[in-house]
């Protein structure tokens, strides 16, 4: 159930941003508030009480006591609103109608600027007309990390100190940009708009020197999924995974940033594909399938057309289907190799198509994702495919574990043999959490020390470490 | 690699582990995938016709001879022939989603299923799911409006009407409800202990047929007092609890707890540990199931693999060497290539074209780049068969002439080698107009190399190309590279032929005439050269068609016939002083082959001619081949 929020808070962010290049009769807009509603009367129907409520707190949302993490990445335009607006949340409830929603969306994407106080935002709703739509009064911290809504309601964060602490919202902020800029450049894209090269670089530039040298820092931001904006987050998390991977290969630092924002935009081309293929769940026809692998074609247009795009920008967006072997697509003459950015990209494009969650499909552990690549090992650049395992391991920094007692465990990050890694314990064998002190931190590749049994998949049911 | 394509595979497990029956899996698939299409589109979306059409034909011809399906749907999950399939399998979850809120327990299809019912039946059921959402109260469910070939069985449920009156005002908390199930449950067990019946069984007992569990024994008005009141306390736990399968789960381990123990106090337990399991408060069972869990010999094989693998990628990085940096650059300047023999936009040419004048004008562009950028061009006009655009090679050409001059030749030297004959036709002015424009430094093997190039093309293919050859920048100056003089005219006849008529002529002229008469002065150009004395007017002409002619082999017989009375002439009026210069005596050779008729006179003349009266008025060698010729 826990997808279906997300789903709804990200409708609603994605419905600003069209909302952001269209006006309110729009069908894009029109249709984005249908379907939210939709949706919403939908999830009430089911045994989620009365309204759909969730609290935006410190830049990211709230619920239940637990941060959003993918919602919060995907959706900065509905955080900005709240903020805005001074509220520390919203509430939606029935018999909410479409226009409501227009109008909610016409606010938050016209806003300028923060409302005097949450009277004022009560008032401008009333005046708008805005019904059946709550703003919650924003959070206090109380003692002992507990937050108080401001009625007296209290509710505890998640305990995991890694997504409390202030490095995790710096990092989850350069993730928004991130997203937002992948997000504005695909719409500009399909409307034949102009790229942001610029800001796209400079975001890229602080991903690398955010997140130092620290695999777990990039990697807590690869397991969270965001349905609805998959082709987004997509683009972001490739640029992750070539941070990775262009690290672990001893690329300079000016390099790095580059690979960064070259997976940021190397998907560019799909603003141009029209969304009934994009976005076809049957198997594409011949023809379809040519329009959709005119994707990096157009992508290194896009980009050459901008004129601020480096070499590796255009590579990347070119080559990123094209196998090791010249196999693939655009095709190129049987003398030409890809470039190694392209290389690069490619595998972590590939890599990340296989593990993330998707609407479509579950997400795969990082191993049978590895054997998956290793069997068609022509297809790749040896260099950056062993780079990336080797720096990820069997096991990557922040999966979720179950050991062969029965406790549950994190990775906190590689060890020195690939499929031992060091762990924190999380749950106890019959699933209850730890307390905090009574976690463990072992290396399993000391003697004697317990296996690995599975991983657990986030999307897959299960909750995430932060719960 | 499709996700979607793996799933279609994928053998759909029920909850003991067997794969479900090919037929029903196929079914269940359908079901799901339409529905998944309806969430992204409206229902009069062709998007969603086109899939109920194949879900229709999946679900009819996977139904076979059965003139119907069902499918139904319990605690566990749903059943299709026999099979369960867990509720949260993502194959079934929607479909379980749909139903479970609407009571109901089985979905039947017929064979003469078409789309529109398919459509109508799923438009209807979720109709029913919103205003169900929408509702404030419990309420009884009946499914008005599906189609003749989807039928829907529902739960009995009750509404709040009926209870009211039966329980009155007082709103129970479910621990209230059961503990006065337990002390009903209490009451029946010690009546039926002290009602039991002597030999034969007890038609009371729980577990026993008459006994019936289950709510149909339950609901029947003509039992007991007491158990009628039981019956009652569960019609409450009903209205309390609103899913059926809650309810369903609390019963039944109930009555499980019941038949074992025998004892009230452990149905008072399952109650409250069901509870709090089913709550909103208790905490979600995170323990994975131990169907989860991998043998450690199977996951250690698994491991063992993967660092095979990895080791082998890891030799094969390592004979690979490290990334090139230049790599990229290479591709970059590919697919600029790529996209500019596609005649992209004139606005995305500009921007590659300046992306190209960044990659060549860096210091570090050496042979191989021009080469590479020589490949490409070539790869691009072979697709086509033919040159159609020459912005990509001028853009080149220019840059090169701008940042590496140097470079110049091994770029035009790579093209050239590649290329078939009607492309280097094409490309021949464009050679023509860097040499005459000069390419700086090179070594005269390198010159010799593009000028034997030039000089490969035939005469058709140069007069052809004659209006784009003086276009080009060497022709709006006024003079060029003297290289164009380093190989004999013989090698170069056609180009010579072309300069004399265009805009260089003024300075080509007396450079050709200098260069005939210093290099093959014995070459009939040559000998016509000694003759004209300039290449002014009409004389350039007759020299370029000459040029042009002998370049076939064969002169036409105008040509031969004017050139043959120009050399008669020009040798009967030549000077006495100027009869010893050494291409004299090859032009009365020349006269002869040209035209024997012609050269008679003159031979005969040579021969016999005096000079006061007794000496030869020609040298002894002229005397010697025209004896030779007449003879």
């Amino acid at each position: 159930m826990e997808h279906r929020f997300s789903d709804l808070i990200i409708l609603l962010a994605s419905g600003i941003n069209q909302r952001r290049l269209y006006f309110d009769d729009h069908p894009k807009v029109q249709a984005f508030s249908r379907d939210f509603v939709i949706q919403l009367r939908d999830l009430l129907a089911g045994d989620e009480g009365d309204a759909f409520s969730f609290g935006v707190y410190k830049g990211k949302f709230v619920r239940n006591g637990k941060y959003l993490v993918g919602p919060s990445i995907a959706g900065r335009s509905l955080i900005s609103f709240a903020e805005h607006l001074g509220c520390g949340g919203f509430s939606f409830t029935l018999p909410l109608e479409p226009r409501h929603i227009v109008t909610f969306f016409r606010l938050a994407a016209t806003l300028k600027g923060p409302l005097p106080g949450l009277d004022a935002a009560h008032r401008l709703f009333q005046d708008e007309g805005i019904a059946h739509i709550g703003l919650a009064n924003p959070f206090i911290e109380g003692k002992g990390g507990r937050l108080e809504e401001g009625e007296g309601r209290s509710s505890e964060l998640g305990s995991d100190p890694v997504l409390a602490s202030d490095d995790f919202s710096s990092l989850m902020g350069i993730y928004q940009a991130l997203y937002e800029i992948v997000a504005r450049n695909n719409a500009s894209t399909a409307q034949g708009g102009a790229v942001d090269i610029a800001d796209a670089r400079s975001s890229g530039e602080k991903l690398v020197n955010a997140t130092g040298n620290g695999v777990m820092d990039v990697m807590q931001f690869i397991r969270y999924p965001d349905y609805d904006s998959y082709t987004i987050g997509h683009s972001v998390r490739v640029g992750a995974l070539a941070v990775v991977v262009g690290r672990r290969l001893g690329l300079a630092p000016e390099v790095i940033s580059d690979l960064a924002t070259a997976g940021l935009l190397h998907d560019l081309g799909k603003g141009r594909i029209p969304e009934n293929i994009l976005f076809k769940p049957d198997k594409l026809d011949s023809e379809e399938r040519k329009i959709m692998q005119s994707h990096p074609v157009l992508g290194a247009e896009i980009l050459l057309a901008s004129g601020e795009a480096s070499e590796i920008m255009v590579s990347a967006a070119w080559g990123h289907h094209i196998r090791y072997d010249g196999r693939g697509y655009p095709a190129m003459p049987p003398w030409h190799k890809p470039g190694f950015a392209a290389a690069i990209i490619h595998v972590c494009d590939v890599f990340e198509a296989l593990t993330a969650t998707r609407p479509y499909k579950k997400p795969m552990p990082p191993l049978q994702a590895y054997e998956i690549m290793f069997r068609d090992r022509a297809a790749f650049d040896p260099r950056p495919l062993a780079a990336l395992v080797q720096a990820l391991g069997l096991y990557p920094p922040g999966s979720e574990v179950v050991l062969h007692d029965g406790r549950r465990a994190v990775v906190t990050h590689a060890g020195n043999d690939l499929n031992n890694p060091v762990i924190r314990t999380t749950h106890d064998p019959l699933g209850e959490p730890l307390d905090a002190g009574a976690d463990e931190i072992i290396d399993l590749g000391r003697p004697d020390s317990p296996q690995i049994a599975d991983i657990l998949l986030i999307g897959d049911g299960r909750p995430a470490v932060t719960t | 690699m499709s996700a979607g394509t793996l799933s279609l595979n994928e053998a759909i497990l029920d909850i003991e582990g067997s794969p479900l029956d090919k037929r029903y899996a196929r079914i269940l698939k359908a079901l799901n995938h339409l529905m998944t299409v309806r969430s992204y589109y409206s229902p009069d979306h062709e998007q969603y016709a086109v899939a109920s059409r194949k879900a229709c034909a999946a679900i009819v011809e996977s139904m076979g001879d059965h003139p119907a399906i069902t499918i139904e749907i319990g605690t566990e999950g749903m059943m299709l022939g026999g099979q369960t399939v867990e509720a949260g399998h993502r194959e079934v979850r929607q479909l379980h989603d749909l139903l479970v809120p609407l009571n109901i327990a089985r979905l039947e299809i017929d064979r003469g299923l078409t789309a529109d019912d398919l459509r109508n039946a799923l438009e209807t059921l979720h109709d029913y799911k919103l205003k169900l959402g929408a509702s404030d109260r419990f309420q009884e469910i009946s499914i008005d409006g599906l189609p003749a070939t989807v039928r829907t069985i529902g739960c009995k449920l009750f509404s709040g009407d009926e209870l009211s009156s039966v329980l009155g005002e007082k709103d129970h908390s479910i621990e209230d409800l059961a503990h006065q199930f337990l002390d009903l449950v209490g009451e029946i067990i010690a009546n039926m202990s002290l009602a039991r019946p002597t030999g034969g069984e007890d038609p009371h007992a729980p577990g026993s047929h008459h006994g019936k569990s289950g709510l149909d024994g339950l609901s029947d008005g003509h039992l007991p007092a007491d158990l009628q009141q039981l019956a009652e306390a569960l019609r409450e736990l009903a209205r309390r609890e609103s899913d059926p399968h809650n309810f369903l789960a609390l019963i039944q381990n109930a009555q499980k707890a019941l038949e074992i123990s025998r004892n009230p106090n452990s149905v008072d337990l399952v109650f409250r540990l069901l509870r709090k399991e089913l709550g909103k408060e208790a905490p979600q069972k995170t323990a994975p199931p131990v169907s989860r869990l991998q043998d450690p010999d199977q996951q250690r094989e698994k491991i063992d693999l993967m660092r095979t693998h990895l080791a082998e990628t890891i030799a094969a990085a390592t004979r690979a060497g490290d990334l090139d940096p230049a790599s990229t650059q290479d591709d970059f300047l590919g697919i600029c290539f790529r996209i500019l023999a596609t005649e992209p936009s004139p606005s995305l040419e500009s921007h590659l074209i300046a992306a190209l004048e960044m990659a060549l004008g860096s210091a570090e562009v050496g042979t191989e780049d021009v080469q590479l950028c020589a490949r490409w061009l070539v790869f691009g006009w072979r697709k086509k068969q033919a040159v159609t655009d020459r912005k990509p090679l001028q853009a080149v050409l220019r840059l090169l002439r701008t940042h590496h001059l140097e470079l110049l030749p091994a770029f035009w030297m790579a093209l050239w080698d590649q290329l078939e004959e009607n492309l280097r036709n094409s490309l021949w002015p464009f050679l023509v107009n860097d040499i005459l424009l000069g390419t700086g430094q090179s070594p005269d093997e390198v010159n010799r190399g593009l000028l034997k190039a030039v000089g490969s093309v035939g005469i058709q293919a140069a007069r052809s190309s004659r209006n784009v050859l003086f276009g080009l920048p060497a022709f709006r100056r006024n003079q060029a590279s003297g290289v164009i003089f380093s190989l004999p005219c013989s090698r170069l006849p056609v180009l010579h032929a072309l300069l004399l008529e265009s805009p260089l002529a003024s300075w080509h002229a007396p450079r050709l005439q200098k260069h005939l008469l210093r290099t093959s002065p014995n070459s009939l150009p040559g000998i016509v050269m000694h003759l004209l004395g300039d290449l002014e007017g009409e004389n350039s002409a007759l020299l370029a068609a000459l040029l042009e002619e002998e370049e076939q082999d064969a002169l036409s017989d105008q040509l031969r016939e004017t050139v043959a009375r120009l050399l008669a002439d020009g040798l009967m009026r030549l000077p006495r002083r100027d009869r010893n210069q050494a291409w004299v005596a090859k032009g009365l050779e020349w006269l002869h082959r040209l035209d024997a008729e012609t050269a008679s006179p003159v031979l005969k003349h040579v021969q016999r001619s005096k000079w006061l009266l007794f000496f030869p008025a020609w040298p002894q060698k002229c005397r010697q081949v025209a004896e030779r010729m007449v003879r």
